[in-house]
């Protein structure tokens, strides 16, 4: 009976554990986070720049801009969606009234994982595990910033070391697929979602 | 006559004390152990009911018929949300499908009375003690995790059934409510209900 007891109370705190989902996201589709800087009035502005490419920065290599196929079809993106919202594009900064920035993430991170217990029990204290790291995990993320380049440069703006003040951002971002084609085509839905849930970009 | 009428009380009250109390026939203590499935329901977190939870349960008969007790158990109930924009201060929006998971896990003492000692006991029983729980919302790459401790309560019946005399293993089968004051601002400001069935083994 004593040995029944606790075997039976050491497997009870074996699995009494919190379930955890995979690491993945279920619907494939990247989160979108957008916010305008206080008090933002889109009747200050009627045109925009967009430059030919996009920074790049991961924590894998040096960061550099872009100018790619994929970095084209991102900037296109946003240029069409704010010209849908009825501003003018310019190709000449200085007659721009607001500055169109794309800044492309990418984290590698590194991964421990058991191999002989389902992952979702991470975390029960006890089991006997093989810890190695054993996948490697990207997640990408997309931050697309218009700038306001009316008249003087405001006050600088930390990380970016522009002089132009942030007036809107888009963080598009989550787990990477091991298709860049694939992710992109879908920062192209992100990019319009953005738009969307910022009804007051709108002329 | 007086003092014999109660030495006649005292021995009768230890004999109903001391009677044989196997758990099918003669055994005082008894243990079960098995498969929850709980249902949560009155709060805006989760609302489902699912099986990924286990028990554990065991009792001391006092008498042929009142045990008292411990406890301790565990579930996870997990919903999926399509993606949706979620508006935040100063014109914010967050854009996301979102896994919610409610672990909850509760021991303490209980309290137990079967009907009678024979092969086929049904009971009801009261368990009273503490409750942990963590309420976490995953989204893309991140989680948002909201734990409590809280006052459990839970009402109980069900039924050990010990198929053969001679053996201390039975089946053990039972529904549950329970009643929890973990509050979360958000999702359940006034506790968390629960409803359930147990099945499993009797020792």
């Amino acid at each position: 009976m004593k040995k029944i007891f606790y075997f039976t109370l050491g497997l009870v705190l074996a699995v009494a554990c919190e379930k955890e989902p995979a690491i993945m996201d279920p619907d494939r589709e990247f989160l979108v986070y957008t916010e305008p800087s206080p008090n933002f009035d889109s009747t200050a502005y009627t045109s925009f720049y967009l430059p030919d490419s996009i920074l790049v920065m991961s924590n894998a290599r040096e960061p550099y801009y872009s100018t790619s196929y994929y970095a084209t079809a991102l900037l296109g993106q946003v240029r069409d969606n704010l010209k849908g919202f009825g501003y003018t594009q310019v190709t000449d900064p200085a007659d721009a009234d607001l500055g169109a920035r794309l800044i492309y993430l990418e984290r590698l991170d590194r991964y421990y994982h058991y191999y002989v217990n389902p992952f979702w029990w991470w975390g029960c204290p006890g089991y006997p595990a093989d810890w190695s790291p054993d996948y490697l995990r990207t997640g990408s993320a997309l931050v697309v910033e218009l700038l306001d380049m009316v008249g003087e440069p405001s006050q600088p703006v930390p990380f970016s070391q522009s002089l132009y003040s942030v007036v809107w951002m888009a963080y598009l971002g989550g787990p990477a697929s091991t298709s860049l084609y694939y992710d992109v085509l879908r920062m192209q839905d992100a990019i319009d979602q953005a738009f969307v849930q910022s009804p007051y970009l709108k002329k | 006559m007086k003092k014999y009428t109660y030495l006649l009380v005292v021995a009768m009250l230890l004999l109903f004390a001391a009677g044989e109390t196997h758990a099918q026939v003669g055994k005082r203590a008894y243990m079960n152990i098995g498969w929850q499935f709980n249902g949560a329901f009155h709060n805006d977190f989760v609302q489902n009911v699912q099986g990924y939870g286990a028990y554990l349960q065991n009792g001391y008969y006092l008498t042929p018929l009142l045990a008292i007790g411990s406890f301790s158990h565990f579930s996870n109930n997990e919903q999926y949300l399509e993606k949706q924009t979620y508006p935040l201060e100063n014109s914010a929006a967050l854009t996301t499908d979102t896994q919610r998971n409610l672990y909850q896990n509760a021991f303490g003492p209980s309290l137990r009375l079967r009907l009678w000692p024979l092969e086929v006991q049904p009971y009801i029983e009261v368990k009273m003690g503490a409750e942990y729980a963590v309420a976490s919302t995953y989204f893309s790459s991140y989680v948002l995790r909201a734990t409590s401790w809280g006052f459990y309560v839970s009402p109980e019946i069900g039924v050990t059934y010990y198929p053969d005399p001679d053996s201390d293993a039975g089946l053990h089968l039972a529904v549950y409510y329970s009643y929890s004051t973990n509050t979360d601002a958000d999702f359940h400001p006034h506790g968390l209900n629960n409803w359930g069935f147990k099945l499993g083994v009797a020792f």
